[in-house]
């Protein structure tokens, strides 16, 4: 399959334009359910001071970053992690002890 | 010489006389009459107290060699201690009571018992306790190597595509990708423009047959250590979707979908134009193509037209990296929900759409024999020109469609205005019912009723017959 003439055409150049949202393929919403699940598991970590939710949080928030869009909006993605960070925080501050397993409620 | 004898001795008594007078206007200080004060503020520390066996208090011993102030203050002093003691004396005297038994011993164990509680001890635990955390800090720092390496590998494809196929898309377009500040390319060039860690696009314009082609490739999301896990159990290839726009005099209106089986089901169900114009599916050997390729077609022409030997050839040669492709005049993407865009038809466009999984590692040398098919393509619907009969069907077709859009959108819109003027009814309504004059509202009622009866009575027309 080898093309003979040249088919290239200055004067067909068009500027980019994006394909119309309707007609453009199924968007990858995984970011932003991350971003909420991250955004809810902060809160119930620093309001229920539920550390595995904390930390729930940060992986959310980190599944979030690794899976932005250039389009996407930074900031949010960045509040949602330094809260999920802050949760971790919070949590250890307000009660330095490990945290248990989730098992270890079941095994006693 | 008696007379010099004389001054000399005077001359020494009156030096004698003069320091003995010195001396006595140093010792004369005015703090002087504080000393004594001074010494009955330290007598006490020199004075011991001693205790007897049953714990009471002796009175210190007194220094006899105390001035006459001194001694009488201290005796004022002692006087009143003793007659402290000398008032209270008699209730500690248990001879003074008769009948009275000492409670003394009792009284000393019945002091309320003081119960220490046992606070806790908060005793830093060891750092072997926080194991959990410790694996959860674990993953994460794995989880960030996992993205810097995914992202570096993502892009070591996206690079290495343009390496492999940069030359043949520079053959075909005058526009090819872009400059900036994200934009992953060879050196200076131009290159993909990053959207994601995984997703890169690439604008090339310039051609004839079309007016551009945007090339996503779409990698497997090597960044996120979550999704390369669930890669393990259900893996999904990298692909290279191509979307050729094309102009209005670069294809006759058909509509014809060649592509795996399972997406065929889908897009069927999903896609606008392809269930409005394409309703049966035909498995892809009654074209000459592998049985794992379905045909969904307009026009049996225009099929036999586009899916000619070289194309059919192709295909059955790489039809494990042929997803689908998708030619169409009426593009619109998948079917919108039904509340929305009723009252309007959805913009259609004019696209060549192909989808390719790339092989492991961001593809090889399958890829330019397909891109090349694309532009085999692209010239072969420019040049592929129906018959008159063919084309009057499909023109038909999609008159019908859009009358049949057009006929939804008025039932849609009579639909809205009724609910509208419902709305405004109720309202009106209930702002009568509000008010407190009743007439008023008998009079809305009485119109109400008008109106209904008005409504329910058949039209008719009436016949004025003239009177002879």
């Amino acid at each position: 399959m080898q093309l003979t003439s040249d088919p290239r055409r200055a004067d067909r150049e068009r500027r980019f334009k994006p394909p119309p949202p309707t007609s453009a393929p199924a968007e990858d919403l995984t970011t932003d359910y991350m971003n909420i699940l991250s955004m809810i598991f902060s809160m119930c970590g620093l309001m229920m001071r539920l550390k595995w939710c904390a930390w729930t949080a940060i992986f959310c928030s980190s599944i979030s970053v690794a899976n932005a869009r250039v389009s996407d909006d930074t900031k949010q993605i960045v509040s949602s992690f330094m809260l999920s960070i802050s949760a971790v925080a919070m949590s250890y501050l307000q009660n330095p002890a490990p945290m248990s397993p989730p098992w270890a409620a079941l095994l006693t | 010489m008696r007379l010099l004898a004389l001054s000399l001795s005077l001359l020494i008594c009156s030096a004698y006389i003069v320091r003995a007078y010195e001396d006595n206007t140093l010792e004369d200080d005015d703090f002087a009459e504080f000393e004594q004060f001074d010494a009955d503020d330290d007598e006490p520390i020199n004075v011991k107290i001693e205790f007897n066996e049953d714990g009471k208090e002796v009175p210190p011993l007194k220094t006899k060699d105390k001035d006459q102030f001194e001694a009488h203050v201290e005796t004022e002093d002692d006087m009143i201690v003793e007659d402290e003691d000398n008032e209270f004396e008699h209730f500690q005297d248990p001879e003074e009571f008769e009948g009275f038994q000492d409670s003394s011993t009792p009284h000393a164990s019945e002091q309320p018992k003081i119960t220490i509680s046992k606070v806790p001890i908060t005793v830093r635990p060891r750092w072997d306790a926080y194991w959990l955390e410790g694996i959860l800090c674990c993953l994460l720092v794995a989880y960030t190597l996992g993205f810097a390496v995914g992202r570096s590998k993502n892009t070591s494809i996206a690079v290495n595509f343009l390496k492999m196929h940069k030359p043949l898309l520079d053959d075909n377009f005058t526009l090819v990708g872009e400059t900036g500040s994200d934009v992953v390319s060879i050196g200076e060039d131009r290159g993909w423009r990053r959207e994601a860690e995984h997703c890169f696009t690439m604008w090339c314009s310039g051609r004839v047959c079309c007016e551009g082609m945007l090339l996503t490739l779409k990698l497997i999301k090597r960044q996120d250590l979550v999704h390369v896990l669930l890669g393990v159990v259900r893996p999904s290839p990298d692909t290279l979707l191509i979307r050729v726009e094309l102009g209005k005099d670069d294809s006759d209106p058909f509509v014809l979908c060649v592509a795996q089986k399972k997406i065929a089901t889908r897009f069927s169900k999903e896609m606008q134009d392809l269930s409005v114009f394409c309703p049966d599916r035909r498995p892809g050997d009654k074209h000459s193509l592998p049985t794992s390729l379905s045909v969904m077609s307009e026009c049996a022409e225009a099929t036999g037209a586009i899916l000619d030997a070289r194309v059919v050839a192709a295909l059955n040669q790489y039809h494990n990296h042929v997803q689908y492709i998708h030619i169409s005049d009426r593009y619109s993407g998948p079917k919108q929900m039904e509340e929305q865009a009723v009252t309007k038809p959805p913009e259609t466009e004019r696209v060549l759409l192909v989808s390719l999984a790339l092989g492991p590692e961001g593809g090889g040398d399958e890829v330019r024999p397909l891109l090349l098919l694309v532009f085999h393509l692209l010239d072969k619907l420019k040049r592929l020109r129906l018959s008159k009969e063919a084309l009057a069907k499909c023109e038909k077709r999609r008159q019908k469609v859009a009358e049949a859009w057009l006929r939804g959108a008025h039932a849609a819109r009579q639909e809205q205005a009724a609910l509208r003027r419902e709305e405004r009814r109720k309202q009106e309504k209930e702002r009568i019912l509000a008010e407190d004059d009743p007439e008023k509202q008998r009079r809305w009622e009485l119109k109400e009723q008008k109106r209904e009866k008005k409504r329910k009575t058949p039209k008719m027309k009436q016949l004025k017959v003239k009177a002879m």
